[in-house]
């Protein structure tokens, strides 16, 4: 007669052939609770959350209507803040026009598709609306101009910081041949250029090489004149032979007060400022026709003697004038008078010179911005904008980053930005902004009057920065962290038997190594696909030193298929110098530390067959593994070997849990070398990291604990 | 010899390392130019680095095929493959547009090969899901009725029974499954940074192949 059979012991014993069918039951029964408690919690958790908002399914699309584009004011270029030069970026603010059924329904779009349950039949409704829309209604899209850069000075001056002598050559031959074809009318942007390459090579001192193209591409252009001292000489009077159209007297002025500009800053024969007061004794001269030209001299002359007395001229000029005036033409220059001389008190401070297109040549220059002061100048008569960049006003909902050339505004913002990239440190880039829908065209207005006349143009210059200030709470911690564990180190050093978590599949290796002695079967060891710069790899070639030492130990054969060639030459280091130590390099075959391929499955495919052919007694798995690690897992489970893995990818890691007998997590992978070796420098270096762990620990905590009293410190610092 | 192979390396790696960091936080094209040069290197080296493999891999199974070691037939095929796929490529050149043969070998033997494997996952990841679902402990129960809902939740089926499961799905995969990915991601950082640093300063230099 069969006893009955107990709980307990069905619980212990595993199921056995001829059981009978009330213990079957009992063991079936005890499967299914857990499940049965697991499936419970979850119905209760559906049951709660019935109680819950259920999601807003009834989505109404506001339908304002569109009558008239309504341009945006507001709009500035400044140089991309924590960036490595070479860009500017452009910022206004959202039109009014946008708030239309087109913007608004991509916004509740986007909003609604983060939101869970919601169907796809409401999404595509939704979408169908916005269709109808655009058939109603045609895309806003923005267009942004630019008055294209001289390629040839671009290619110049940054061939000069490239230290590229062809790079300069080509450039000044191709701006030289721009120069002529112009007839001498070039930008003032041209200018600048040109005088600051002068300042560049006076001040950083070019190579040998460059200076010599610099001197042969100068004595071309000058037929006679060379050495540094002299280039800006040079510079002066090509502004003043090239620039001044005789017709025009206020074009004269603006040439000879420009030219003044090397002059006052480096020094030089004073040709150019004879040239200018002589310009300014002509008869008939009046204050409207040199006010500009004298503002942009005492801006080239700053704070000189020479603005003094050109300040005074001014005044004098606008005396003689005044009788020929109505009254109100007097007050009118009176006031003007005052406004020129407030805003050129503090010109010269970082100012730069930049150029505006107008419609008659010579006929604006003006000066504006407290702080940076800019000299604006029209020299060329027929500046052409060229289109840079067109895109729809809701592009951002669709593109974020569209290419290299531009970033988009963020997604709900109330400004769009638009980043202009590979320009020249240094040189000032103008810009326009267009709102325009169908047929419709309104400009942007500029942020302040520094703009432009027309108040709707801006400027900005490019410069590299030292520091990427969003990154100054990462320095923190980095710091911090740094001191954390050298500290820890140290303390190492004086307690070399501190407390250090034990790892199991580390604890193991010991284990899993005599079972393969006891097999008589080789060891298979895999660091997966990362290459030597990374650190998962550079932290299982640290395992694989100890590992190599425990097989050549126990005359174990160990093989190590790679899969970089770099890994490869490493890891035959690092396993010959293992034998060494463990006094067995005649046993070292360098074939065994082999390079497979570089192709994922293909890698993936011959490890398998390896292992299959091989039936290994133990197989490590430490390294990068991406989606093929459960095939090579898989298949070490399948073959019997015993597995230990781990990988720093997140993703894998369930799949080497399942697969594999001890799992490195994360983390551990990296604490492994320390771990084995029982050096003190390395377990101290563990140490500081367990705590830096445990303080990231305690601060998360703080900050949930102080945001819930609206106390962001925590937050704001890590954000 | 021990400045050559240990000291040079470990002062290299400091000067690199100390670039490269440096960068992170300093835009500035002073910094920034080193840094790129030293990518460039990289690829450069990793290039040249190929030979060493093509190299290895003759070797081991050259030696193979000479030996008739078990298995050689294989080394066989891979000698044969690497030397024709190398002849065809040298010879015809490999432009895709033009159909070229290496082309041809990679879309027609390489990339259904790849594939053929890349489709096995499905298959074992059935296997390990088996392995991770058997009800063994509540740990196990809860693993396993997780698993379901975030499987009847990705698909039709979750919908149609009801709107809460795959807003469930949602919630387990966005909330606890994050939570604990984030935790292995914080571990692991603090982790990487410290191994960083441990190869900057010298102190872990077993990729040297000279721990001691």
């Amino acid at each position: 007669m069969t006893e009955k059979p107990r709980l307990r012991d069905i619980r212990r014993r595993p199921a056995a052939i001829g059981e009978s069918a009330s213990a079957s039951v009992l063991r079936a029964w005890r499967r299914l609770r857990g499940f049965g408690t697991s499936l419970g919690i979850f119905l209760a958790m559906v049951a709660l959350s019935t109680g819950c908002r259920p999601p807003d399914k009834s989505i109404e699309p506001p339908r304002t209507a569109m009558t008239s584009l309504e341009a945006p004011a507001g709009l500035e270029a400044f140089d991309t803040p924590n960036d490595r030069g070479q860009s500017v970026t452009l910022a206004w603010p959202v039109s009014p026009t946008e708030n239309t059924p087109d913007f608004m329904i991509r916004n509740e779009i986007r909003r609604r598709q983060l939101e869970p349950g919601l169907s796809d039949e409401e999404k595509q409704r939704i979408r169908d609306e916005v269709e109808s829309l655009y058939r109603q209604e045609p895309r806003i899209e923005y267009r942004i101009y630019w008055p294209r850069p001289y390629e040839g000075l671009m290619s110049l001056v940054a061939g000069f910081h490239a230290n590229d002598a062809s790079k300069v050559e080509a450039g000044w031959g191709k701006f030289i041949e721009h120069w002529r074809q112009s007839g001498g009318r070039v930008r003032l942007d041209g200018i600048v250029g040109l005088v600051r390459l002068g300042y560049d090579i006076r001040e950083a001192g070019a190579p040998r090489q460059l200076r010599d193209a610099l001197e042969s591409w100068e004595q071309s252009l000058a037929g006679k004149k060379t050495g540094l001292a002299s280039r800006i000489e040079l510079l002066s009077s090509l502004i003043r032979e090239n620039l001044e159209p005789a017709e025009d007297l206020t074009g004269r002025l603006h040439a000879c007060a420009l030219a003044l500009l090397p002059l006052a800053r480096w020094g030089g024969d004073e040709s150019g400022l004879r040239d200018f007061l002589a310009q300014l004794e002509r008869p008939n001269l009046t204050f409207s026709q040199c006010e500009y030209s004298l503002e942009a001299a005492i801006a080239c002359m700053g704070s000189s003697e020479l603005a003094a007395e050109a300040r005074k001229l001014m005044e004098a000029l606008a005396a003689e004038n005044r009788a020929a005036l109505t009254e109100a033409e007097q007050n009118n220059i009176a006031a003007r008078l005052e406004a020129l001389e407030d805003r050129t008190a503090n010109l010269w401070k970082d100012a730069d010179v930049q150029i505006e297109k107008t419609g008659s040549a010579f006929s604006d220059l003006f000066v504006s911005g407290a702080n940076s002061t800019r000299l604006f100048a029209s020299i060329e008569k027929n500046i052409s904008w060229d289109l840079l960049e067109k895109f729809p006003s809701s592009l951002n909902f669709e593109k974020k980053e569209a290419d290299n050339t531009c970033d988009f505004r963020e997604s709900g913002g109330e400004r769009h930005f638009f980043k202009v990239r590979d320009l020249v440190d240094g040189l000032p880039y103008r810009f326009r902004v267009d709102l325009a829908m169908g047929d419709q065209v309104v400009p942007v207005g500029a942020a302040d009057v520094g703009g432009g006349k027309d108040g709707r143009t801006v400027t900005a210059v490019s410069r590299p920065d030292w520091f990427d200030q969003t990154k100054l709470n990462l320095l923190v911690i980095v710091c911090g962290f740094t001191g954390l564990i050298l500290l820890s180190i140290h303390r190492a050093r004086k307690d070399p038997g501190m407390f250090i978590r034990e790892i199991d599949g580390l604890n193991a290796i010991g284990e899993a190594i005599s079972k393969a002695v006891e097999l008589d079967r080789p060891v298979y060891y895999i660091m997966g696909l990362g290459a030597i710069m990374e650190l998962p790899t550079i932290a299982s070639l640290a395992i694989l030193e100890k590992i190599a030492a425990l097989t050549a130990g126990n005359d174990l054969k160990l093989l190590v298929p790679c899969y970089d060639p770099v890994v490869m030459a490493a890891a035959q280091d690092v396993v010959r110098d293992a034998y060494d130590r463990e006094g067995k390099l005649d046993q070292f075959k360098s074939e065994d530390v082999f390079f497979v391929t570089s192709d994922r499955f293909s890698y993936a495919a011959s490890v398998d067959g390896m292992l299959v052919r091989d039936r290994p007694g133990l197989t490590f798995l430490l390294g990068t593994f991406q989606a093929e690690s459960l095939l090579i897992a898989e298949v070490g489970s399948s073959i019997g070997a015993v597995q230990i893995s781990g990988t720093d990818q997140p993703a894998q890691i369930p799949f080497f849990i399942t697969t594999s007998d001890y799992t490195l997590i994360g983390e551990e992978l990296y604490a492994a070398s320390a771990y084995l070796s029982r050096n003190a420098l390395m377990l101290g270096s563990l140490r500081g990291q367990d705590v830096g762990k445990a303080l990231l620990l305690l601060a998360i905590v703080s900050g949930v604990i102080l945001n819930a009293f609206d106390i962001d410190i925590i937050w704001s610092f890590f954000s | 010899m021990d400045i050559v192979k240990i000291k040079l390396p470990v002062f290299l790696c400091f000067l690199t390392g100390t670039i490269v960091a440096f960068a992170t936080f300093v835009p500035h094209p002073a910094i920034a130019e080193p840094f790129d040069m030293i990518n460039n290197w990289a690829i450069i080296i990793s290039s040249f680095a190929l030979v060493l493999g093509v190299v290895s891999l003759l070797k081991r199974h050259v030696g193979a095929v000479r030996r008739q070691q078990p298995g050689w037939a294989y080394s066989a095929v891979t000698v044969l493959s690497l030397l024709a796929t190398a002849y065809l490529g040298i010879v015809w050149g490999m432009d895709p547009k033009e159909r070229d043969p290496v082309i041809w070998i990679y879309d027609y033997l390489n990339k259904p090969l790849s594939s053929t494997m890349f489709s096995l996952t499905a298959f074992f990841i059935a296997s390990a899901a088996y392995k991770a679902f058997r009800v063994r402990t509540f740990g196990a129960s809860v693993l396993l009725v997780s698993g379901i809902i975030v499987i009847i939740g990705q698909i039709p089926l979750g919908g149609m029974i009801s709107p809460r499961i795959p807003e469930v799905k949602d919630w387990l995969l966005i909330n606890p499954n994050m939570a604990a990915q984030r935790g292995i991601l914080l571990g692991l950082g603090l982790s990487m940074f410290t191994t960083s640093l441990k190869v900057l300063l010298g102190i872990e230099r077993s990729y040297l192949g000279k721990g001691k």
